[in-house]
Order: C-alpha cells, then structure tokens, then sequence
C-alpha cells in the first residue's frame, strides 16, 4: 500500500468524524422534533433565517438556554448556539445588526420581540451578568471554526404578545428536512470522486472499500444516533493539542 | 472490474439522489398549509370602547450624577397590533410638568415632563384622555394576531381583548431612572350599538403586568392570567341593551404591595445592619463552536495524498 494511499484514508477517517457529528445531531433531532410553540421556546430571526427550537439540555441539542438566566418577560435572556456544526444554528449571528428583529416565542409566556441594540467580541473566559434587566444576549464562538473568543448579541426587549394558533399551526407542519442523509450522500459523493481521481490503481479498490465502511459507520450513527456531544469533545481536544 | 466506471456510476446515482431528495424536501417545505381548509372571519363586535382616561401616579428616581427628565408619553403601541396606537391627551399633572424642547408627538400638545436632579426622588401624577380611537370613536382592541379563526364553530371574541405593558419599562429605556412605585386608574365607557340586547366578556383594555388589580367598578368578574404572562387581567360578565353605555373603572399598582411591617415601636433604633448585596450572577460564555483545526489537516492529508500520487509518485516510478 501507497503512502499516498494512507494519507487519503486517514485525512477521510478525520473528515468522517466531523461528518458524524452533523449525521448524529441531526439524526437525533428528527426524531424527537416537536414544532408545537405553545409546547416548545421557540427562536425567530428571518434575517438569518433561524426558526428553531431551544433547549435546556445542553448546547449539542441546538439552541441552549442558559438555565441561570430568566425566561423572556421576566429578565435577563441568554441563549448560546453553535457557529459550526451541530445544526450551525448560529453560523450567521454576525450578520445582525442594530434594530433587528428577534423573536422568542415561549411556553405561558407567548412572543416575546427584541430589538439588537449592539454586538460585540469578548474573550473565552468572560463571564456575563445574568442580571441586565429585559434584555436577550445571543452567544455564539468567534471567529468562525474557532473557539478562541465569544460574539454577542445584545437585544432590549420591545413587545410581548401571545400566540397566536393559526400561525403556529402553518408553522408547525412544515416537513423538516433530513439533512443526516444529505450528509453521509455528500461523504459518499466525496469519497467517491476522491477514488475516482485517484491514479494508483492498486490501491483505489482500498480507497473505495475504506470509503464506502465510512458511509456505512455513518448510516449506523444515522440509525443509531450517539449524543454528538461526546465526539466534538474528542475532536476539541485534539484541536486543543495543536492549539487551534 | 472497472473501478473508475464503478466510481462514475455511483458518483451519478448519489448526486442525482441527493438532487431528488433535496428537491423533495424543499418542496415539502414550501407547500403552502392551510390551503384546503375552510377559513372563516371573526364577527365584529357589537360593542365599543370611548372615554378612555388614564390617572397615573409615579414615584421615580433619578439614579445618575447628572438631571435627566422623566416625560409623559403621548402615543402607545405596546401591544397594539401593528399600525394601531391610542393616542393621548394630557388633562392636568401635578405637579406642573414643563413643556420638553422637542417634542415626539407635537400634534398632540407637544411633550410635557419633569426634571428630576441626581439622587433625587420625586412623586409625580398626571391624567391623560384618550383621542380618536378610544377617545371619541367607539373602538375595540384586537389581539395582534387574532384575525383569523380555524376552529369553528368556537369563535373567539376578538375585540375584546387587552394589551398591556410593563411599568418598569422606562428603566429599560433609561436604565438611570428607577421606578420605585406605580399606580394607574383607568376608565372608560363601553357602548352597545347593536339594536338588541347582547353579552360577552369584557377585559380591560390596558393592563400593566407584575402588577396587582386593586380596585375596579363594576367588581371584575374574575381576572384573566391565561393571556400575558404575569398579569392578572380585569374580566368583566357584561350583559347590556340595546344602545346602553356602561362606565368601567379599575386601578392596578405596581409593584404588588407587601403587608406593612408591624411598627417597631419608638424608641428602638433601626440598629439591623444592611445586608450586603450578594455578588450579581454571571453565567461562562459556553463554547459555541467545533474547532475546524482537524477538519482542515483532514481535507490537507486526502489532497495532498491524491495530489502525492498524481504528480510525485508518478514520476519516482
């Protein structure tokens, strides 16, 4: 076997893990998803085109909700989301800007709308008050694929009103998309070209088998979800090793 | 076997499937609910709303080293549904508010304020009427999104409904002022301009959250918590004639009172030493991102053993 050959498995094995993570997130929130608003918090900023669910599990499960901060209405508001991977519900937060539009909807409370007055950068370890009046803080990592500073959203309050069923139930009964099978056909689809433009052909049926095992470990995490969170903390501290 | 034909077949069932499932899924998405359905309107109410007046008493003070004003506002929009406002009038102020330099709503008497100095606390009331909607024109407030009914035959009944806000809300807009009390009287005049007899429930039409109903005539038939979180919403049983009128009158303070302290007693001096103050919580800025350091080194290693292959190996053999 081709050194050549090695490095294509082992730079494939790396990118599967990462692809892992996406297929066993969204693979374990297709199957529980439940839309209902009245049931669910619920995140809405059509400028970036969020319309998500929020959790108080734990960041790997979406949008998280910082469970020292207060419910909408009630004070301060933190919510924290990924900027890659996991669903990337916060990939484009840095494109809000003063005067945007949020809205919260939240069980027994209804829609609760904010308006961005300011973002800002901060380093990892800052620490932020959870005692800042009816006001919403979005948190996300900066910059984008790195983990080495936070940006924040910081949104006032402007309006509460409840909900309302006839959106709600327009809303709700959209088909979710099942992007855990878009992604192990992009890996495949991948693997696939890499093999093909592959020039050792001695060693392309390895690259083909090693390929396609991928695929299948990936379509086992599909149907066998595994909490993503233990992966990412594999792959982040390996990232930490090399200092990213 | 032919790998590269294997490959090139594979690579086109996978892509065409992935268009297809893409396609499916978008189009899934995009198909628009609701379209089989039967949809009808709410009935108009039969009843309307004038006269409305609001008497406020405020107790604020000025937190910063500097003076600030505390103004009266003119307009509200709260909870109105987009485009709706009630605008006010002010009637009297005690003690004289003064008129501010420029003015949001100069239509409406220009805007009237106090200045209240550094550290200073200052009681103040005023009295404002409603004009056009609420004011002179019968008017009703409808839920902001409440246009629409699915359930039939259960119609709700629109407009009848509140809005509401928060008295704090002007330390959200001026963190430097802090509102120490609030109490708000309402009134208003509801009118049945149906030529028959007709009743339902009425709810009052402003309502401050976090706050106590302390007073209403008629007596609330019960208060309303299911609407807007944290308030309790004046609900009244109405049953009026044919072209009746029927005043409203209900007072909420805020914050809810608490049972005053039995009195020491003269003599005993306030010797209880301040609490301090605990530390205000923080919560960590959790980390919010997968690295893309390994995903990068992955992708390198594939190229560069593709490229390996392609270009040097070829030539060493």
């Amino acid at each position: 076997m081709k050194l050549a050959t090695v490095f294509i498995i082992a730079g494939m094995i790396i990118i599967s893990l990462y692809f892992l993570v996406e297929v066993s997130y969204h693979a374990a929130i297709e199957t529980k998803i439940d839309d209902n608003r009245t049931n669910v918090p619920y995140l809405e900023i059509p400028l970036i085109e969020i319309h998500q669910n929020i959790n108080n599990k734990s960041i790997d499960h979406g949008i998280f909700h910082e469970p020292a901060s207060s419910k909408p209405g009630l004070g301060t508001v933190v919510l924290v989301g990924h900027r890659t991977f996991f669903g990337s519900p916060f990939l484009n937060l840095d494109r809000l800007k003063k005067g945007n539009n949020i809205t919260l909807s939240w069980p027994g409370i209804g829609n609760v709308e904010y308006n961005v007055v300011k973002s800002y950068v901060v380093p990892a370890s800052y620490r932020l008050s959870v005692e800042q009046g009816k006001t919403l803080f979005l948190i996300t990592c900066y910059p984008l694929g790195s983990t080495r500073e936070r940006l924040i959203i910081q949104a006032y309050q402007t309006r509460i009103y409840p909900f309302n069923h006839q959106i709600l139930n327009k809303s709700s009964s959209n088909t979710p998309v099942p992007y855990s099978l878009l992604f192990i056909g992009l890996f495949l689809g991948l693997g696939l070209i890499l093999t093909y433009f592959y020039s050792v052909k001695d060693d392309k049926i390895i690259v083909l088998i090693a390929i396609i095992a991928l695929t299948i470990f990936l379509i086992y995490a599909y149907l066998f979800p595994v909490p993503p969170n233990n992966i990412s903390s594999q792959i982040s501290n390996i990232n930490n090793w090399f200092q990213f | 076997m032919n790998l590269n034909k294997t490959c090139v077949v594979l690579i086109i069932i996978v892509a065409f499937a992935g268009i297809a499932f893409a396609g499916t899924a978008y189009g899934e998405n995009q198909t628009p609910v609701g379209m089989r359905e039967t949809w009808i309107r709410p009935t108009q109410t039969h009843v309307g709303m004038t006269g409305l007046t609001a008497t406020i008493r405020v107790r604020i003070k000025n937190n910063k080293d500097h003076v600030q004003y505390f103004r009266i506002s003119h307009v509200y929009t709260g909870s109105l549904a987009a485009g709706d406002k009630i605008e006010w009038v002010i009637n009297w102020t005690d003690p004289a508010a003064i008129k501010m330099i420029d003015a949001v709503s100069p239509e409406l008497g220009g805007d009237y304020g106090w200045r209240i100095n550094p550290g200073e606390t200052k009681d103040v009331a005023f009295r404002v009427n409603a004009v056009g909607g609420m004011g002179e024109i019968p008017d009703i407030i409808l839920n902001p999104d409440a246009v629409d009914n699915r359930w039939w035959p259960l119609i709700p009944a629109p407009g009848l409904m509140a809005s509401w806000f928060q008295p704090n809300e002007i330390e959200v807009l001026n963190p430097n002022l802090d509102l120490k009390s609030w109490k708000g009287t309402f009134t208003f005049l509801l009118t049945n301009h149906d030529s028959r007899t007709v009743s339902g429930i009425i709810r009052a039409p402003i309502v401050p959250v976090d706050s106590k109903l302390t007073y209403s005539n008629p007596q609330a038939t019960f208060t309303d918590r299911d609407m807007v979180m944290n308030s309790g919403i004046a609900a009244w049983d109405v049953t009026i004639g044919a072209d009746a009128s029927r005043w409203f009158r209900y007072t909420y303070e805020w914050p809810i009172p608490f049972p005053t302290p039995p009195d020491p007693g003269i003599g005993i001096a306030a010797a209880v030493p301040k609490p301090i103050a605990p530390p205000t919580p923080t919560v960590p800025t959790r980390e919010a991102g997968l690295p893309l350091g390994l995903f990068v080194i992955g992708g390198v290693l594939a190229a560069g053993g593709l490229i390996y292959a392609r270009f040097i190996d070829k030539q060493t053999a």
